[in-house]
């Protein structure tokens, strides 16, 4: 489109507190999950706010994680905050995890 | 952090192997073979096993056969099995129950093997490890 | 109170030690079981075997098993084996792989 300039990373998305989504979303910016996905998830940024469920795979290349998160994780940094809670798997280049965090998962490093 | 003496403290118990010591305390209970520079088994302290050691001072208990250039065994020391030495000091109060072996026999043959040179400069040099 | 377990860079350990009640610092190297009420794995350490304690830090290279109620993966830790604990911390650029679970 004419004017428009390629920048979708900084594109961001909200899927608030009270929606419930079931499929697979893929998006090239940043998503903030609130509400509950049951489905996978690829794009640039993901935040699972502490209100926010995700049942499914994650591909992104920054995921931070305050609410539940159960499937396999594969992100470049992996932030998991205290209220966090993973299970399944987990892929990272780079991984923190705040003391609090609830974590049942098999964790590995990225091998490129 | 680097050459701080590693310690056994008094509620640890170990038994296995130690190896690379340089300088080592043991204050709690050691069932092992021990190679060091020095050694030091505290009043609290109780070895079971091998040691071979430069410098050995024993204020705990000690079992088993030792081989040491120095020993010192203080008057809280108790001590059975085997002490090989070549220099010892023993407190009135220590309790042996061991066989004392001295070396000097062993270090006169190791100077006849050294050049003389060594012999007449340096009466007092420092034993050589077996 | 019991005083620490100090295990020096230079020293190599392998077999059982149990210091339950007092704290153990390994600068070197432990081959074996240990346990312990607090445990510091330094930075240059080398763990490799089972490790139960209260309280654990791991900074070095580490492969087996650790339970501990509290344990941190600190960033110079390299860890390559099963993690057991309620309260997990991991700071950024630790490596670890292997499996996390809690405690029941």
């Amino acid at each position: 489109m004419l004017g428009k300039t390629n920048n979708n990373e900084t594109e961001k998305s909200i899927i608030s507190s009270d929606m419930k989504i079931k499929g697979k979303i893929s998006a090239e910016g940043e998503l903030l999950l609130l509400g509950s996905v049951v489905g996978d998830i690829k794009c640039h940024n993901l935040y699972v706010e502490d209100t926010g469920t995700l049942k499914g795979n994650i591909e992104a290349d920054v995921v931070t994680v305050a609410g539940k998160c159960d499937g396999q994780v594969s992100a470049d940094v992996v932030s998991v905050k205290s209220t966090g809670k993973i299970s399944g798997e987990v892929f990272y280049e780079n991984i923190s995890i705040e003391e609090g965090a609830i974590v049942e998962a098999q964790i590995a490093k990225k091998k490129k | 952090m680097a050459n701080k003496q590693a310690i056994l403290g008094s509620g640890a118990r170990f038994s296995g192997k130690i190896s690379n010591a340089k300088s080592i305390e043991i204050n709690g209970y050691v069932e092992a073979d021990l190679t060091t520079e020095k050694v030091t088994i505290g009043s609290t302290g109780k070895f079971l096993g091998s040691v071979q050691s430069d410098l050995v001072v024993i204020a705990g208990e000690y079992e088993g056969k030792m081989q040491a250039d120095s020993v010192w065994l203080t008057e809280t020391s108790r001590i059975s099995g085997e002490v090989h030495y070549k220099s010892l000091q023993m407190d009135r109060g220590a309790a042996l129950n061991c066989r004392v072996v001295h070396n000097w026999n062993e270090n006169e043959v190791k100077l006849e093997d050294e050049t003389s040179q060594i012999q007449e400069d340096n009466p007092d040099e420092k034993p050589i490890k077996k | 109170m019991s005083e620490i377990t100090y295990i020096s860079e230079e020293l190599v350990m392998e077999g059982n030690l149990d210091a339950a009640g007092s704290s153990v610092v390994v600068a070197g190297r432990f081959k074996g079981e240990l346990r312990a009420k607090d445990v510091l794995l330094e930075a240059n350490s080398i763990f490799d075997g089972n490790l139960i304690a209260d309280k654990v830090t791991l900074g070095g290279l580490v492969k087996g098993e650790v339970a501990a109620n509290i344990l941190n993966v600190a960033s110079s830790a390299k860890v390559e084996g099963n993690l057991k604990t309620n309260a997990l911390s991991i700071d950024l650029g630790a490596e670890v792989s292997g499996s996390i679970s809690r405690i029941s």
